[in-house]
């Protein structure tokens, strides 16, 4: 039992470095570029925009019906055979960032089409365009609608970056993996990295609360 | 000042608005009556663009403008020189009064910001609610909420404003605030397109008075003539039908 738990100390900070250096900058940079992709996907939907809509509904037709780590493979095993050679880190953030926009923009949809009519209306009528319309007044009160549904989105991608262990990114998942195949003792080390994305999500859940507390400013 | 001539508007089949003409000179204060369904609504929003008409033409300061046909810029442009009070006020949730106010000034028509809180603070002011500046609509009453969306209307100075039912979803002892503010308005010269059912309004405020029904004009004059010598037995109806709530009320 002392040598379990010595042990745990020993590996704590070896899966725990590459938290910072690998498993977050891999999330963040991910959900950045996710964003872009779900609120670029969502508007095109939302102003009825006749090609881009269409192409928008297949792009998230495909992504959600397709298992994330068969798009991992696709993309890291699979491209390189088609001459496209992408490295590791990349093709992660390429596939998580995607997945990610594909989900989010049906949550950003619907919060644009949760704000009333009535917002867009009275800011056309003040004067302004469709497009300033949607960027100051209608798509902040959505952001502020999607927010705990993004949130959640953030937190599952956290924990689905250890699948990029599956396509060799050293994230956390495979720091202890290769640490369990040593000492062989997978069950407190799998325990213990289950722990440390426990620990990242905890903190992403208080964030989450201070996040929903600001944006109630305006009830 | 502006003309609408032969205006029509459908919904699949049913014809909403059959042809409607309606003049409004400068400083005109116009009140549109009628019953619920009759178009009202529906007029209005196509004159601001919110529905697109399938047919009639508009004279807004001389330039002729088909509705059906009218290009995205043309309508900006001409929502710059109106303003719109709806029914639900619909004041920016994300915003404070006083950003409400200055939304359309600052970003709409690139005025200065200091020189915009200034007038959006002027325009607070007119409707008493000066010190209610930094207020988000959901801390405000109904009939403040009605009362900055008329601050809004009138900070960008347009050549008209329409009201839709301005007063109608409040509770009684706030309309008068509202319709108090308009009086004003209306004394100032602004020129006012309203659909209402206030009576009062209508007769003492209004210098002239459109009955709709069905989506036609049955009536229109001055507003003396309209409520003391109704020409249209449909009008004559119409007015008694109110009279007749209003005892019943009172
Ligand atoms: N977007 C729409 N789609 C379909 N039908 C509509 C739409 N808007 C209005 N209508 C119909 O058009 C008719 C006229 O509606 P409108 O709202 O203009 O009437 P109104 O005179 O303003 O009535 P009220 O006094 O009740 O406000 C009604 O029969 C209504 O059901
Ligand atoms: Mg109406």
């Amino acid at each position: 039992m002392e040598r379990l738990w010595d042990l745990c100390v020993a590996s704590f900070w070896q899966i725990l470095i590459p938290g910072p250096t690998m498993t977050i900058p891999l999330t963040i940079l991910s959900f950045a570029i996710a964003m872009v992709l779900a609120v670029a996907a969502a508007l095109v939907q939302f102003a009825r925009l006749p090609v881009l809509r269409q192409i928008a509904r297949f792009y998230i037709w495909v992504i959600r019906g397709t298992p994330l780590l068969v798009q991992l493979f696709v993309v890291f095993f699979g491209l390189p055979h088609a001459g496209i050679l992408i490295n590791a880190f990349p093709a992660a953030v390429i596939v998580f960032s995607v997945n990610q926009g594909a989900y989010c923009a049906e949550t950003v949809r619907a919060a644009l089409e949760s704000v009333p009519a009535g917002q867009l209306e009275a800011a056309e009528c003040a004067g302004l365009t469709w497009g300033q319309s949607i960027r100051r007044i209608v798509l902040p009160q959505a952001l502020r609608t999607a927010f705990p549904p993004l949130s959640n989105s953030l937190i599952g991608l956290v924990k689905d970056t250890s699948l990029a262990s599956n396509i060799t990114v050293v994230e956390m998942f495979l720091a202890a993996q290769r640490i369990a195949a040593r000492t062989a003792e997978p069950l407190a080390l799998y325990i213990e990295v289950g722990v440390i994305y426990l620990i990242f999500c905890t903190v992403l859940t208080k964030l989450q609360r201070v996040g929903e507390k600001r944006l109630r400013v305006y009830g | 000042m502006l003309e609408v001539k032969n205006i029509q508007k459908s919904f699949g089949k049913l014809e909403v608005l059959k042809g409607v003409d309606l003049q409004v000179g400068k400083g005109d204060v116009v009140a549109i009556l009628g019953p619920s369904g009759s178009g009202k609504t529906t007029l209005l929003r196509c004159m601001n663009f919110l529905e697109r008409a399938d047919g009639g033409t508009l004279v807004f300061d001389g330039e002729h403008y088909d509705f059906p046909q009218i290009s995205k810029k043309d309508v900006v442009r001409l929502r710059k020189k109106t303003a719109f009070v709806f029914q639900d006020y619909n004041l920016f949730r994300n915003k404070t009064a006083l950003q409400n106010v200055t939304e359309g000034l600052i970003i709409g028509r690139k005025m200065p910001k200091a020189q915009a809180v200034e007038t959006g603070e002027r325009a607070l002011e007119k409707v008493g609610l000066l010190d209610r500046r930094d207020a988000y609509p959901s801390q405000l009453s109904g009939g403040q909420q009605q009362r900055v969306a008329i601050a809004r209307a009138i900070a960008v100075q347009p050549e008209i404003i329409y009201f839709d039912e301005p007063t109608s979803a409040l509770d009684p002892e706030l309309t008068g605030e509202v319709l108090a503010v308009m009086r004003t308005l209306a004394d100032e010269g602004m020129t006012m397109l309203v659909v209402t059912h206030e009576m009062g309004f209508a007769r003492h405020v209004s210098n002239k008075v459109v009955f709709m029904e069905h989506g036609e004009i049955v009536e229109c004059g001055e507003s003396h003539s309209f409520f003391d010598h109704p020409k249209q037995a449909r009008t004559r109806a119409f007015l008694q039908t109110l009279s007749g709530e209003l005892t019943h009320a009172g």
